[in-house]
C-alpha cells in the first residue's frame, strides 16, 4: 500500500537552468516528507519528476522498488494534489472523484461505494452533485484531495495544496491533512514554501536551495540545529539571529567576542574552539533563546531597543547590538521603551556557530 | 468632465456612429428590398417600407437557374473547408498553446505571412497548378484554397482557446490514469468545445463569403458568391437584392453567436503565459 520512493542522482534542467542537481533522496514507506524552500529552488520540479510530469535528464526514480524513470504518470501508482486543485470544471464533484477509478475500469458499484466513503472522510458527501464553480476554495481543495485518495495510491504527492486558502482555513486544513495522513498512511511528499506548514506536517523536512537538498532532518532538528546559515535564516518566525563573533582565548580559556562583550561557550566546544582562536564565526541564536534583562548588567550583552511589538502571547523586540539587528522574544509583561538599553543573556546550549565563508554549521564531536 | 474630454468623447462616438451607419444602412436597404414585392422595387420615389412583406423576390432568386446548385456547392465547399481547417488548425493551435519548441514564435508569426500575398497575385499560377493537378473546377480544389485562407485564423483562435484551458487540468487527468491523448480528449477538448465551435463557424463564414478564388478556379461548379458575381451584371435589380441579402445571412447569424468568443480570443491571444 505505502511504497518507498527513491531518487538516485536525479537531474533536471530547463535550458541552462538546472532545477534539480543530481539529487539523492529516499522517502520511507508511510513517511510524510516535506520539500521546503524558497520559490525557484526546484522543489516543485522534484515533485513533478516523481510524478512523471517531467522527464528526468539523468538519474533514476524508483517507487516501491520499481524503476519508474521512463513510465508515464498513469503507470506509477501515484496520485497528486495540485496547487490550483485542478478540479475538472465540466464534471460534478462525484464525477471528479470517480474519474481515476473510471480510467481504471473499476466496476460501477465499487466506484459508487469508494466515492461515498472518501467523500464522507473529507466531509463533502453533501456536495457530490454540485459543479466546481458552485464550491468555495476550501471545498474544491477537499475535492482535489478526495480525488487523489480514492485511488488508494502508493504515493501521494501534494504541491502547495494550502497556499490558495485564507489563513484560518489553512490552519484548519493543515491539521486535517495531518490527521488524514495518520489514518490513510500513504507515503506522502508535500511541497511548500511555508516553513510553519513544513514544521507542523512533516515527519522529515528536506530544505532545498538551488536544486539541492541542504538539510534533511526531523522538524525539531531542522529548527534547533540548522545545517547552514540559509536554513537557519529560512526557518522560524522570526528567523534565527546572527551576530559576528571572534574566537578569542586567554589563560587557556576560550570565548566568543561580540564587539567588546565576551560570550561564554559550551564546555564541550572548548577543545575544538581553542584551535580556532583568531577566526571570525557567525553566531546564531533564536529569538526565544535570549533572556532579556531590563537593565544592562554583568554578564549580559548590552543592546538598544529599536521597536517593541506586542503579539499577544509574546512580545517581540527588535534590538541593536553594534551593527547587528536582533529579534528577541520576551514576555508581554516586560515594559521597555524604544531607545532603552537592555541586557541580553544568550542560552549557551542553544547557540549555533557557522563558518563565515561556507555558511555551514560547525560540527562539535 | 472637462471640456476637451467631452469633445474627444463626442468625436469618438460620432466616428463610431458613422462607421456603424456606413455598414448597417446598406444592409438594412438590401434586407428591406429583398422582402419587397418585385414590382415595387423600381418605384420612384421609393417608399422606406414596402407596402407589404413578400417572399416573392426571395422565391424568384432561389428558383433562378444555377442558384440552387451553386448554393449546394457553397455548402459543400464550406463544410470541406471546415473539416480540413479544424483537422489541421486545432492540433496546431494546441501545440502552440501547450509546448515550447524551437521557432514557436516564428511559427506564430509565419502563419500570418500566408495571408500576405493577395489572391489576385496568385491567381494565374494557382489556376495553372490546379489544372495540372486535376483540381481545377472541383469543389475539393476550392475547399483547399479556402482552407489555406482560413487556417491562420483558425490556428490563432484555437491557440487562444487552448491557452484558456489550464495545463494543470490535463496533468491532473494524467496522474489519474489518462494517457497524454486521453487527457486531451477527456479534459481539454470538452472544455475547449464552445470555443472550437466558434472557430468552426468563423471558418465556415470565411469560405462562404470568398468570391475571388472561387471565381477563378471554377467554371461549371460555381459556389454561390462566384455564381452571383458572374451573373449579377445581367440580372434584374431584385435578383441582386435577394442574392445580397442571402449572402449576408450566415455572417450575421455567426456574429451574434460568437461575439463573446471573439473578445475572449483577442484577450487570450495577447495574454502570454
Amino acid at each position: 500500500m505505502a511504497a518507498e520512493i527513491r531518487l538516485e542522482k536525479v537531474r533536471k534542467a530547463f535550458g541552462k537552468v538546472v532545477a534539480v542537481k543530481d539529487m539523492d533522496l529516499v522517502v520511507e514507506p508511510k513517511e510524510f516528507l516535506v520539500l521546503l524552500g524558497p520559490s525557484g529552488c526546484g522543489k516543485t520540479t522534484t515533485l513533478r519528476c516523481i510524478a512523471g510530469l517531467e522527464r528526468v535528464d539523468q538519474g533514476k526514480v524508483y517507487i516501491g522498488g520499481r524503476d519508474v524513470t521512463v513510465l508515464p504518470p498513469s503507470r506509477r501508482g501515484i496520485a497528486m494534489v495540485f496547487q490550483s486543485y485542478a478540479v475538472f470544471p465540466h464534471m460534478t464533484v462525484a464525477q471528479n472523484i470517480a474519474f481515476g477509478l473510471r480510467m481504471r475500469h473499476t466496476p460501477k458499484e465499487e466506484i459508487k461505494k469508494a466515492v461515498k466513503e472518501v467523500a464522507e472522510l473529507l466531509q463533502i458527501d453533501e456536495l457530490l452533485k454540485r459543479y466546481p464553480s458552485q464550491l468555495s476554495g476550501g471545498q474544491r481543495q477537499r475535492v482535489a484531495v478526495a480525488r487523489a485518495l480514492v485511488m488508494r495510491p502508493e504515493v501521494l504527492l501534494m504541491d502547495e495544496p494550502l497556499s490558495n486558502l485564507d489563513a484560518l482555513l489553512r490552519l484548519q486544513m493543515r491539521a486535517e491533512l495531518k490527521k488524514l495522513h495518520r489514518e490513510v498512511g500513504t507515503t506522502t511528499v508535500y511541497v511548500t514554501h511555508d516553513q510553519i506548514e513544513a514544521l507542523s506536517l512533516g515527519d522529515r523536512i528536506a530544505v532545498m536551495r538551488e536544486g539541492e537538498i541542504v538539510q534533511l532532518d526531523t522538524p525539531n532538528e531542522v529548527y534547533d540545529r540548522p545545517a547552514t546559515v540559509f536554513v537557519a535564516g529560512f526557518i522560524g518566525t522570526p528567523p534565527m539571529n546572527f551576530l559576528r563573533a571572534e574566537v578569542k582565548g586567554s589563560n587557556g580559556d576560550v570565548y566568543l567576542a561580540v564587539g567588546d562583550f565576551a560570550v561564554e561557550v559550551h564546555e564541550e566546544w572548548r577543545e575544538q574552539l581553542k584551535e580556532m582562536v583568531g577566526e571570525t564565526l557567525i553566531l546564531g541564536i533564536r529569538a526565544e533563546n535570549i533572556e532579556v534583562k531590563s537593565t544592562p548588567e554583568e554578564g549580559a550583552l548590552p543592546a538598544q531597543v529599536v521597536v517593541s511589538e506586542p503579539l499577544g502571547s509574546q512580545q517581540l523586540l527588535t534590538v541593536q547590538v553594534g551593527n547587528d539587528v536582533l529579534k528577541v522574544a520576551t514576555s508581554p509583561d516586560l515594559s521597555v521603551v524604544p531607545g532603552q538599553i537592555i541586557g541580553l543573556v544568550l542560552t549557551k546550549k542553544k547557540i549555533r556557530l557557522f563558518d563565515v565563508a561556507s555558511g555551514k554549521a560547525l560540527k562539535f564531536e | 468632465m472637462s471640456y476637451p474630454r467631452i469633445l474627444r468623447r463626442t468625436f469618438l462616438y460620432m466616428s463610431v456612429l458613422t462607421f456603424a451607419l456606413w455598414v448597417l444602412v446598406p444592409i438594412l436597404f438590401i434586407g428591406i428590398s429583398s422582402f419587397t414585392p418585385r414590382n415595387e422595387i423600381y418605384k420612384w420615389p421609393k417608399p422606406l417600407l414596402p407596402s407589404h412583406f413578400s417572399l416573392d423576390t426571395m422565391q424568384f432568386f432561389l428558383n433562378s437557374y444555377g442558384v440552387l446548385s451553386s448554393l449546394l456547392n457553397s455548402v459543400w465547399v464550406a463544410l470541406l473547408t471546415l473539416a480540413f481547417t479544424l483537422a489541421v488548425g486545432a492540433p496546431a493551435g494546441y501545440a502552440v498553446a501547450r509546448f515550447y519548441f524551437r521557432g514557436r514564435e516564428g511559427f506564430r508569426l509565419g502563419i500570418l505571412v500566408t495571408r500576405m500575398f493577395p489572391t489576385a497575385l496568385l491567381a494565374v499560377p494557382l489556376a495553372v497548378t490546379f489544372i495540372r493537378w486535376g483540381l481545377y473546377d472541383t469543389l475539393i480544389g476550392v475547399a483547399l484554397i479556402h482552407t489555406a485562407m482560413a487556417l491562420p485564423f483558425a490556428v490563432i483562435i484555437t491557440t487562444g482557446i487552448f491557452m484558456g484551458v489550464p495545463k494543470d487540468l490535463e496533468e491532473a487527468a494524467m496522474t489519474l490514469g489518462c494517457s497524454r491523448f486521453g487527457a486531451f480528449a477527456r479534459v481539454a477538448l470538452p472544455l475547449a468545445l464552445p470555443g472550437l465551435a466558434a472557430a468552426a463557424m468563423f471558418t465556415f463564414v470565411i469560405s462562404w463569403n470568398e468570391v475571388f478564388a472561387a471565381t477563378i478556379l471554377t467554371v461549371h461548379n460555381r459556389t454561390l458568391p462566384a455564381h452571383i458575381l458572374t451573373t449579377i451584371q445581367a440580372s434584374p435589380l431584385y435578383f441582386r437584392f435577394a442574392g445580397g441579402f442571402f449572402m449576408i445571412l450566415p455572417a450575421l447569424f455567426f456574429m451574434f453567436l460568437i461575439r463573446r468568443y471573439l473578445f475572449h480570443m483577442w484577450g487570450g491571444a495577447t495574454a502570454e503565459r
